[in-house]
């Protein structure tokens, strides 16, 4: 971190040297060092644990959640599902931008943008292993009894076999790191296959996400609810997969400088235009499509009726509206810094409509006092997801070629 | 009846059941099972005694094999009708559940009653929801929930426009508990009909074929006009209802919501999701063709590139020869 | 088309509501006939009736008989019956085949709406409504019942019926759960005593026609002047096949008191008391 350099290689550490960073992993030293230089770190990870124990071996969902008969579904499915999902949707975006569509700019961020997408779906499944009531029963939709007239089989297959595909697509960076690069060629030869495989199994998850609410418009504010949402979900997911890799390669910048190569620091900016340009031109559209089923359903005397049409203006004006043009605004005057607002603004953006969707106006039958608020644990355990998230980050990029070409590359192709 | 001849009808009914799910697969209207059986409750009639409350618990809660269909015993005097009120609702320690109004559309002080439960919805929500097929519409009429596959993901309950069913999330291995219209208990033979129409002092609820149970419905409806009002809900709710409801006073009133519309539940997702082959089928070969395009451009480029330099370079060495 | 049928010193005009061809026929001697008896018990007046089959007055059934000053009485103001606030007669307006003037309600509609409120037997029903009535008449459509006819439609010079007496029990027990409870003593000549209590006034005299008529409230489908059959005799298990709307004896016994009593207000006992009537076995 203290270097600057732009023009130094990273060090990757030699395979034998790899196998034992692996072999530190079981050693509780290794942890208790990272705890002495990590204190707040380590808290929440140790806070998480607690509430991990409490959940499923003391408390059960009852000790830890505010769910109840009323709200089945809690910020563990309003953030650590739908936003995760959404977030992690920088993969396909970058995977088809720098791959299919062959912009070269994009080459440098396809790996962060895999492994941000790997970690997130990863953990988007080890979070609803906290929210089902049976986690171990998590396989049975696709082995065991599967009910394919419910949006959330799809939803269900469709992210295991991405997880498994995203997998694969990062799996070279762990296979370069410890030497066994013959797997690594295997995979790169299926990268075109993989990509598309991916992209398709984003599509039908992303916009299954916005279908598992069809079914319920009697529950859900008509402000949110269409049948436009499976849409909606897809095309928004797009401006969060983008927003996510600015946002993302921003603080990995900050923090991450000294393990990029020249060619990921040179590239940097042009990510960040292409992205720009892409998202400014998405949320254009994607606002627009926001008011299609509001004309088309005539529902537009709740938008100015109460907090909830205050709540969908403020979403379709200050994170729609507004980073859509911050975005045109940076790609037209090369700021980086207006991109980066404009980045950050969408990501809050889609975490406050996924809110909206899944929590703010759903249930809006109920009383007041029947109200979902999520309790101080579970807002806990979804810190604690973020926070392993970040650690296996940190953890990977600083061992693994993430921003830079392995040096068993350098002399042949790429 | 006797139970024999239930079972006879429930066969015949299976069978019939097996075309109805051929059509319901092919996108076509499912009408439902014909000759399914249901439970049509009578608002002028209940006088909250929750003695349908009790007989719930007591077949409920002894001599019942799964855990995801056993109720925990209650003491007959929780059942006080002191404890009724228009806000509670059903948990997963009881299957149903009697509420008191005090309907506007009777000067606000004369109670009135309704029987909460699960609606047995003809297509039900929670069926068509579920991921590991929990669920089921039984040719009888009850939806039925086998816990031996639930994951506990919840959805049923999100996808329940009456919010029925229940979840023990104070159990560290939960299940879903829901009201099955004593369906195990009828093919059993411990009883002939629920355990809550059975325990009715006032026949409040009526227990029968849904058919009849319309008929019979409108029957009361219009033997003495202005004493019901005009319409039967469940008839058409939601797709229709196996259990259903007449009352003197307007439903919304009784905690029943009226907004609900006549569309069946699978319906609302059945479109998307048929949209999803579509994009399995298409994207693989818009985006294949797109890479190959791009590539081609790509190698185009690459070659007019390097065609040109060879010009040049010749250009060069003609102009150096001469 | 008016007939004045009667006449007071002070020049009060009572008018006859009748159609066209009605007052025509009236012209004749009959008519004058039945026009002087009504002049003898002023201020009563004589509707003629049906105009089925023929001649007024000549169909199956007698013409009406409308006691004026009773009503008046009884309603308090005109507008209950002549509610545009003309006193002209119903059949100026409602003709006998209905006409603009009047909404195109036919006279005989005007005279028997069950729902209209200033019709004869809309405002009858909405006396039923009251609480003393209400605990039979809430089963009992809105609308006139064939035995009812001849309430109003009566011959004046028609025998009044033969008073019959049902013999009645002063206490009936019931005793269908009495293995498992007390037999249920139902103190039927105090209901009995009650419901005539609540039935004296004019009106209902006048309508219960029968002098069991008022018992047809519990034993409905039992023929007046016939003992009835108990309850269990039809009553038996719930949800017959033959009869899915006949209710099982349990259901009988409980829908019949317990409506009853909710309908007329009585609040005790309560309608979960059950102790009260299924006393704990000594």
């Amino acid at each position: 971190m203290s270097q600057h350099d732009h023009g130094a290689q990273p060090v990757i550490l030699p395979p034998q040297e790899a196998w034992g960073v692996i072999k530190s992993l079981l050693n509780p030293v290794t942890y208790l060092k990272f705890a002495k230089e990590h204190p707040i770190l380590s808290l929440i990870f140790l806070v998480g644990v607690v509430v991990t124990v409490n959940r499923f071996l003391i408390g059960g969902l009852a000790g830890t959640t505010n769910l109840d008969d009323n709200n089945p579904w809690g910020i563990w499915i309003s953030f650590d599902l739908l936003c995760g999902v959404a977030l992690a949707a920088g993969g396909y975006t970058t995977t088809a931008g720098a791959l299919i569509f062959n912009i070269k700019g994009l080459r440098t961020a396809v790996k962060p943008a895999i492994l941000t997408a790997f970690l997130g779906y990863a953990f988007v499944v080890y979070a609803l292993l906290y929210d089902v009531g049976q986690p171990w029963r998590l396989p049975y939709p696709v082995f065991w009894s599967q009910g394919t007239s419910s949006v959330l089989f799809e939803v269900g297959l469709c992210v295991m076999l991405y997880v498994t595909v995203l997998m694969i697509e990062w799996l070279p960076n762990f296979t370069d790191w410890v030497g066994m690069q013959k797997i690594s060629h295997v995979i790169h030869k299926c990268t075109i296959a993989l990509t598309i495989m991916g992209i398709v199994l984003s599509t039908m998850h992303q916009s299954s996400l916005g279908m598992l609410y069809l079914i319920a418009p009697h529950k859900m504010h008509p402000l949110w609810y269409s049948a436009h949402l499976p849409l909606q979900f897809f095309v928004s997911s797009m401006v969060a997969g983008m927003s996510m890799v600015i946002f993302e390669g921003t603080i990995s910048h900050h923090y991450m400088h000294s393990r990029m190569s020249p060619e990921y620091n040179r590239d940097h900016d042009g990510v960040l235009f292409a992205f720009a340009k892409a998202c400014s031109i998405i949320l254009f559209g994607y606002f627009f499509m926001k008011w299609v089923p509001i004309a088309g359903e005539n529902k537009w005397g709740y938008i100015f009726d109460g907090k909830y049409g205050l709540m969908w203006l403020i979403e379709m004006f200050g994170f729609i509206a507004i980073p859509c043009f911050l975005y045109a605004v940076g790609y037209r005057s090369r700021s980086t810094g207006t991109i980066k607002a404009a980045a950050t603004i969408s990501v809050l953006g889609i975490v406050f409509n996924r809110f909206n969707v899944s929590w703010f106006g759903f249930n809006i039958h109920l009383r007041p006092e029947q109200q979902y608020f999520p309790s101080v644990q579970e807002v806990i355990v979804s810190v604690f997801v973020v926070t392993l998230i970040i650690l296996c980050f940190r953890f990977i990029s600083k061992y693994m070629a993430i921003f830079s070409d392995h040096p068993s590359y350098s002399k042949g192709h790429h | 009846m006797k139970r024999r001849n239930f079972l006879g009808l429930a066969g015949a009914a299976t069978a019939t059941a097996l075309a109805g799910k051929a059509q319901a697969a092919g996108g076509h209207s499912f009408d439902g099972y014909p000759n399914s059986y249901g439970v049509l409750f009578d608002a002028s009639r209940c006088i909250g005694c929750r003695q349908c409350e009790m007989g719930c618990n007591k077949i409920n809660s002894e001599n019942v094999t799964e855990p995801w269909t056993t109720l925990p015993k209650k003491d007959p005097k929780a059942f006080d009708e002191k404890g009724l009120n228009a806000t509670a609702r059903t948990d997963a320690s009881m299957y149903t559940l009697v509420n008191k109004y005090e309907p506007q559309a009777l000067g606000g002080k004369t109670p009135v009653f309704k029987k909460a439960q699960c609606m047995h919805c003809k297509e039900p929500a929670c069926a068509s929801a579920c991921f590991v097929k929990a669920f089921t519409k039984t040719p009888e009429g009850a939806v039925t929930y086998n816990g031996s596959v639930c994951v506990g993901c919840r959805y049923c309950m999100v996808a329940c426009p009456w919010d029925v069913p229940t979840y023990e999330f104070n159990k560290l291995i939960p299940y879903v508990q829901k009201c099955h219209m004593c369906h195990p208990h009828i093919k059993s033979g411990k009883t002939t009909m629920p355990a809550c129409v059975k325990a009715c002092p006032m026949e409040a609820l009526t227990w029968g074929k849904r058919e009849d149970l319309i008929k019979e419905a409108w029957a009361r409806i219009s033997s003495v006009p202005g004493r019901y009002l005009p319409h039967v809900y469940g008839e058409r709710e939601m797709g229709g209802t196996n259990w259903m409801y007449i009352s003197n006073v307007p439903f919304a009133q009784i905690g029943l919501r009226e907004d609900l519309g006549k569309t069946p539940a699978p319906e609302m997702t059945s479109g998307a999701l048929g949209l999803v082959p579509l994009v399995a089928c298409l994207w693989p070969v818009l985006l294949g063709g797109i890479w190959q395009i791009t590539k081609w451009k790509d190698e185009r480029a690459e070659e007019d590139k390097q065609k040109a330099v060879a010009e040049a370079i010749a250009q060069e060495r003609a102009k150096a020869g001469k | 088309m008016v007939k004045r049928v009667s006449r007071s010193r002070w020049g009060r005009v009572f008018c006859l509501t009748l159609t066209l061809s009605l007052a025509a026929a009236l012209l004749g001697a009959f008519s004058a006939g039945e026009g002087g008896q009504a002049k003898a018990q002023q201020p009563q007046m004589v509707l003629s009736g049906t105009a089925i089959g023929g001649k007024p007055g000549q169909g199956p059934l007698s013409k009406a008989v409308f006691n004026h000053q009773k009503h008046e009485a009884a309603v308090g103001n005109c507008e209950s019956c002549h509610h545009t606030g003309s006193m002209d007669a119903c059949s100026s307006c409602h003709t006998s085949q209905g006409s603009p003037e009047g909404g195109n309600i036919q006279l005989s509609e005007a005279m028997h709406s069950a729902q209209a409120k200033a019709s004869c037997v809309g405002c009858h029903y909405q006396e039923t409504k009251k609480k003393q009535c209400a605990g039979c008449h809430q089963f009992i459509a809105a609308g006139p019942k064939e035995g009812s006819c001849v309430a109003c439609h009566k011959d004046p010079k028609a025998p009044a019926p033969a008073a019959a007496k049902p013999a009645q029990p002063e206490v009936v027990t019931i005793g269908s759960i009495s293995k498992d409870y007390q037999a249920c003593e139902f103190n039927h000549s105090s209901h009995v005593e009650m419901l005539q209590d609540y039935a004296k006034g004019a009106l209902a005299k006048g309508f219960h026609t029968q002098p069991d008529t008022l018992c047809q409230g519990c034993h409905h489908h039992t023929p007046a002047g016939v003992t009835p059959p108990k309850c269990g005799t039809c009553h038996g298990k719930a949800f017959q096949k033959e009869d899915p709307r006949r209710p099982g004896l349990m259901a009988a016994y409980h829908i019949q008191c317990n409506q009853c009593h909710k309908a007329m207000g009585v609040d005790s006992p309560k309608a979960t008391d059950c102790k009260t009537c299924h006393a704990p076995k000594k």
